[in-house]
């Protein structure tokens, strides 16, 4: 059984990084973006705090927020959101279900097969990835790719990767029409930027792939509270530290999400992996969606060993 | 007792400037490996915390040499201010203790959950915990001048380290690349 704990919304929820990057949906170019715009979404949305500090950065002589400060702004608040993932251990947290789900591909794969193809969806920074390749925590046989929208942070993915020489990609795509395919489709962060109607074409997205794992926070009764302390404590940036809270207060609902995985990819067999109910909210801040073919549910749920004992079934087998 | 309250102030001293010292370059670096910025980071701030220990030893000497027919009661005066201030750090200082530990040692989803739970939040409440300290070293025995005086002193440097060091551990993460 899922409980649903996510808020009941008047106004809508915003992330000012969600707002001050746009791109055309056609060519993929990104568009300037009107400060006056972005103030009063902010406005509209009853969030005045955010909207008087998007009222300070510089904007160019068509009152249009300047690209370098924006650039620099969603790197500071990436960089930033990475010290989060480092300390919530989500590299660690994401190979003791990855590793074993591999395992399980590989296993059901003929001898011979190419390496796995592992994407990460709306990668950021792609720490993961960049962390998975300099720590060879998947071992061999594992490609890893990186997707982001926003090319401002898929070139600096791209630099950090050099700059460690780390044998990873990091390439621009959305996360609704990636090109190419992969064996595992995974992402830290991404599902509340969508709105509940959107994730069944996010899923829809991925139901040619093996498996996918997408983690997010766990909209428990403590998570608002808990989010704004640590991001507080941890982000340096207030328009960091607003986001960080927002993502939290964004966040669906384990039903929401099953329905939607469900939904998008119906030939999957569907589960989150935390503890039931959330019984203890605090050792769940952040949880995965699992999606799995069928024939991998139950060789993947033993390849889990005790931390089987976590996974919520949704649809399927398992 | 005298000897032992200093140094228990002085150790504590210095190994929190060496974990101000590793905020100061927390979250602004994105590379994967800064293991030698946080380890200079980490030197940087324990001298940060040698720094504000020389610069109080040279207070209290000034002091002492100030008050010098008065000295044995300004001692007692100070041990005692001393001991109130270190009964405010010590449970801080074991907690967090208990809790890097935790975070270091335990699986990551022990880990993960000491950092929610205790290390988060202690380090939002950690500009209020010098405040606290100075205010229990505080005397109001208006003749215990020069412990309520030391307090605030103390206040002061710790305050102007931290400044410091984050000021050092902008320039240190936006000039560090990995070997």
């Amino acid at each position: 059984m899922v409980v649903s704990l996510g808020p009941k919304r008047e106004r809508p929820l915003l992330e000012v990084s969600d707002l001050v990057f746009a791109h055309d949906p056609g060519s993929g170019d990104r568009v300037p973006v009107r400060r006056a715009d972005v103030v009063t979404q902010l406005n509209a949305a009853g969030d005045r705090g955010a909207a008087r500090r998007v009222a300070r950065p510089p904007v160019d002589h068509h009152a249009m927020l300047e690209p370098a400060v924006v650039d620099e702004l969603l790197i500071r608040m990436h960089t930033q959101l990475q010290r989060l993932w480092e300390e919530l251990r989500q590299g660690d947290l994401g190979v003791s279900l990855l590793k074993p789900l591999l395992a399980t591909i590989r296993a059901a794969a003929p001898s011979g097969a190419p390496p796995l193809r592992v994407v990460d969806v709306g990668s950021g920074l792609g720490y993961f990835v960049r962390w998975a390749t300099a720590t060879g925590a998947l071992g061999p046989g594992v490609e890893l790719v990186g997707y982001d929208l926003n090319e401002v942070l898929v070139r600096e993915a791209r630099r950090l990767a050099a700059a460690e020489g780390l044998a990873c990609r990091f390439e621009a795509g959305d996360a609704f029409a990636l090109p190419g395919g992969a064996d595992v489709f995974i992402s830290s962060g991404v599902l509340h930027h969508f709105g509940a109607q959107q994730l069944p074409a996010f899923f829809a997205g991925q139901r040619d792939a093996s498996a996918f794992l997408h983690w997010d926070p766990v909209p428990t009764y403590l998570a608002p509270v808990g989010a704004w302390v640590f991001h507080r404590a941890r982000m340096r940036d207030p328009l960091a530290r607003h986001d960080g809270v927002r993502s939290i207060q964004r966040a669906h609902a384990d039903d929401v999400l099953l329905e939607a995985a469900s939904a998008g990819a119906p030939a999957m067999a569907t589960a989150l992996h935390g503890l039931p109910n959330h019984r203890l909210p605090i050792l769940d801040v952040i949880r995965p969606v699992i999606g799995v073919r069928p024939a991998l549910a139950q060789p993947f749920r033993g390849a889990l060993g005790p931390a089987a004992r976590r996974l919520v079934p949704g649809a399927g087998s398992w | 007792m005298t000897a032992l309250v200093a140094t228990s102030l002085v150790s504590l001293c210095v190994l929190d400037a060496s974990l101000v010292g590793y905020r100061a370059v927390c979250g602004r670096s994105a590379f994967v490996d800064r293991r030698s910025l946080d380890r200079r980071a980490m030197v940087v701030g324990a001298m940060g915390g040698v720094g504000v220990v020389v610069a109080l030893a040279a207070w209290f000497s000034a002091l002492l040499l100030l008050l010098v027919d008065d000295r044995g009661s300004t001692v007692d005066q100070l041990t005692a201010a001393g001991t109130r201030m270190l009964a405010v750090y010590a449970g801080l200082a074991v907690l967090t203790t208990v809790a890097l530990a935790v975070f270091f040692v335990a699986p990551p989803r022990w880990g993960s959950l000491s950092m929610v739970t205790i290390l988060g939040p202690l380090t939002l409440l950690r500009p209020a915990v010098p405040v606290a300290g100075a205010v229990a070293a505080a005397s109001r025995d208006r003749h215990a001048v020069p412990a309520t005086l030391s307090a605030m002193v103390v206040l002061v440097a710790v305050a102007a380290e931290t400044v410091m060091l984050e000021r050092w551990g902008e320039q240190a993460a936006a000039a560090y690349r990995p070997l």
